[in-house]
């Protein structure tokens, strides 16, 4: 059974342990026709592409979908596509926004919920489901600190973890050719676009998206030991909430700490927000960043439709203020 | 020049707000105004309490507290703190014709015109220093997710701490524990590190009646006669359904009202449903609605939560309370209260102000637009803005309540 999601909080290691096919879905972009009969003008223009997507035909063969309480725009674009034929099998993950062990707690009950759910349609036994979810989670881990290792390192720039189907990590390490190190701060439509254009202009540029490396990276300092006793509900709400890189919802402090680390290790020279319009959590986060980051910042708005020839403009006026 | 001219009036009134005991002199002007009126009207109970809560907010002789929408303000009153609701002041500004210069400084300082103009125009007045400096932050991200990012921002600016009730989206009983014990631990965490020590009887009494006497002035709006006018006055009292719930103040206000109503002369206008806020700058809307012979029956901000708070088990009680919100914010919940008080309050149609950098509520149109067309309910919908008049369009919102009073004559 293919499940479908796209926010970086749905863990694909529980969609695999309960005999789900996961399927990262990154809509395509088109001019939005059906979307914009659900929503109004000032709304996120990833739902209305997805709305899309999905009325058009593109997931047929994505049997379930999954979305999270992330942001009003996800949980709006749920019950929209719940309340259309065929939306009883969508199902929304409620996301905590704090951390600490309230909300793991909280986390990992809404996570053995998604479980239940999808147990319920791949017929597969809960007992074969957890003790495959323990190994998930301790592979992911793996996995997961030696991406970071390489990232921090500067040996993923570019696409390179973009376009993993299923959630399958990208393969490392990789030759890096020289250029001006930019860190990129995107949400989830145009991501390539804008990554082809920068490497057309030799930049050397480290994706911070939720296509992208947000899934996969730790946050720094983590020193995470799995107990053998611990529920893996737990250690996978855990590794979701506390060890995973944040995003802008926050909590900003934390994110904060991330961008200003990760932009110090990579030692990049300037900062590209491409955002979407009419995202809260965006818009506010590019307030944050240009207050407390000591680079220089580049913001790029886009709404339903790419404008490369704009963003390409904008782009070289600041290559010309960092290369002088 | 008028540029010039306003930020110089601005440092001063800043510079005056921050000399505390300038607010001291109000408490001879409160008390002066007591005596001049024994019995005060509705309009003058307001003023008092705009006078007193100034002085109260601005003499800092207690934590000031900045709060969320859906945040109970009974959990800051029983901790003797002072609550102020960014939200609601706004409004306010934007009554007094106020909300420009605001509204601009924060543009100019990367607050982005597209986010609410609620939490924009409060990025502005603390951005100015002319709100009340907080001690610390509580919200709660039930209402919308926007919240977080807005008092995420005012932490940074203000540079105080921000305590964040989470409030989940589903799972009614998980939820009210989770809940529960995040205002436990806040309580514990406010009592360690502001000592901080919460009375819990008295307020919630007080919040108790209040409810009873809101509860009467709901079943005397359910009569087809009785109409509060003129239309939208209701979301004036906001503050006294929110901000001062839990405080006598509050009591007594819609004891009056409660009188007031009663003796209102029986109506014959069309009834309508009010959804979620209006613009509270002055604007003809009101008068429009009257001269089409349109009177708002109930408005949705002024559902209340139907239970009562226990001191017994207080933080239970206010997490439940809290949960209520869901009503507002959970799209099928809300479909089927709307529909709800369609039927309670005999309403003929339903009007929702589109407030433009409103993601939680824009995004529940279409299916709540659906299931009004399928009860025949005719649904009026005004797009603009309830803060930034740059978004008004007062031509569209004639058209558009003349298309539903004629609509409505038809149907009659």
């Amino acid at each position: 059974m293919k499940v479908g999601y796209f926010c970086g909080y749905l863990p694909p290691e529980l969609i695999r342990s309960a005999g789900g096919e996961p399927v990262l879905l990154e809509p395509e972009g088109k001019r939005v026709k059906l979307g914009e009969k659900y929503f109004p003008t000032p709304f996120c223009p990833f739902s209305k592409v997805f709305l899309d997507n999905l009325l058009s035909g593109s997931w047929e063969k994505v049997g379930t979908l999954l979305f999270t309480r992330s942001c009003d725009a996800s949980r709006r674009l749920y019950e929209t596509v719940s309340s259309l034929p065929g939306g009883e099998s969508s199902f929304l993950l409620d996301l905590p926004h704090e951390v600490g062990p309230l909300a793991w707690n909280y986390f990992a009950h809404q996570l053995k919920k998604l479980a239940h759910f999808l147990l319920d349609r791949t017929g597969k036994s809960e007992k074969a489901m957890l003790s495959d979810l323990e190994q998930e989670v301790k592979s992911s881990l793996i996995i997961r600190r030696k991406l970071t290792e390489e990232y921090q390192a500067g040996r993923l720039p570019g696409a390179v973890f973009l376009g993993k189907e299923g959630g399958s990590p990208p393969d490392f390490p990789r030759v890096v050719r020289g250029g001006l190190p930019l860190f990129l701060i995107a949400s989830h439509l145009w991501v390539r676009d804008l990554i082809g254009l920068l490497e057309k202009k030799s930049i050397l540029v480290f994706e911070d998206t939720p296509l992208g490396s947000r899934r996969w990276l730790l946050r720094e300092n983590t020193t995470f030991l799995l107990p053998p006793e611990e529920d893996p509900f737990l250690s996978l709400s855990r590794l979701y909430l506390e060890w995973k890189a944040p995003c802008p919802r926050g909590p900003w402090r934390e994110r904060l700490a991330f961008i200003q680390e990760m932009t110090r290790k990579l030692g990049v020279r300037g900062v590209v927000y491409f955002y979407p319009k009419f995202c809260d959590f965006s818009l506010y986060e590019l307030k944050i960043v240009r207050d407390e980051l000591s680079l220089p910042v580049l913001s790029l708005e886009y709404d339903t439709l790419p404008n490369l020839a704009q963003w390409e403009t904008r782009l070289e006026a600041f290559l010309e203020v960092l290369t002088p | 020049m008028k540029e010039k001219t306003q930020q110089n009036l601005v440092k001063f009134i800043s510079f005056l707000s921050r000399r505390k005991s300038l607010f001291t002199l109000l408490g001879g002007y409160e008390w002066w105004l007591k005596k001049k009126w024994p019995s005060p009207d509705l309009a003058q109970t307001s003023y008092l309490l705009t006078i007193h809560s100034i002085r109260e907010l601005y003499q800092r002789k207690k934590p000031v507290v900045w709060t969320s929408l859906f945040f109970p303000s009974e959990f800051i009153w029983a901790g003797s703190m002072v609550p102020f609701y960014p939200e609601i002041a706004s409004g306010l500004v934007a009554a007094l014709r106020w909300s420009d210069f605001p509204l601009r400084s924060s543009f100019q300082k990367w607050v982005s015109a597209d986010l609410c103009s609620y939490h924009r125009l409060s990025l502005g007045m603390s951005l100015l220093k002319l709100f009340p400096r907080p001690d610390f932050l509580i919200a709660t991200n039930t209402i919308c997710q926007g919240t977080v990012g807005f008092f995420q921002t005012l932490a940074q600016l203000w540079r105080v701490p921000f305590y964040l009730i989470d409030v989940p989206f589903a799972d009614f009983s998980a939820s009210e524990k989770y809940i529960s014990y995040q205002l436990e631990s806040l309580a514990q965490n406010l009592s360690q590190e502001w000592g901080i020590r919460f009375r819990w009887e008295q307020v919630f009494s007080c919040s108790n009646q209040t409810r009873a006497v809101i509860k009467d002035i709901e079943n005397l709006r359910k009569q087809k006669t009785i109409i509060l006018a003129p239309p939208t006055k209701n979301l004036d009292y906001l503050p006294y359904y929110y901000q001062f719930m839990g405080t006598r103040a509050s009591l007594s206000f819609f004891t009056q009202l409660l009188a007031q109503l009663s003796l209102t002369e029986p109506s014959s206008c069309h009834r309508l449903l009010w959804l979620h806020l209006k613009p509270f700058y002055p604007n003809p809307v009101p008068e429009w609605l009257e001269k089409n012979n349109l009177g708002v029956a109930f408005e949705e901000f002024a559902s209340l939560y139907p239970g009562e708070l226990s001191s017994r088990e207080p933080f239970s009680s206010l997490a439940r309370k809290i949960l209520y919100s869901w009503q507002l914010t959970v799209g099928r919940k809300r479909i089927s209260h709307v529909l709800q008080l369609v039927q309670e309050f005999e309403v003929q149609g339903v009007v929702q102000f589109n407030q433009w950098g409103c993601r939680q509520s824009q995004g529940m149109n279409f299916p709540l637009r659906q299931a009004l067309r399928k009860q025949e309910i005719p649904f009026l919908e005004l797009d603009g803005d309830q803060i930034d008049q740059n978004h008004r369009s007062d031509e569209q919102w004639k058209t558009r309540i003349q298309a539903l009073a004629e609509m409505l004559e038809g149907n009659r």
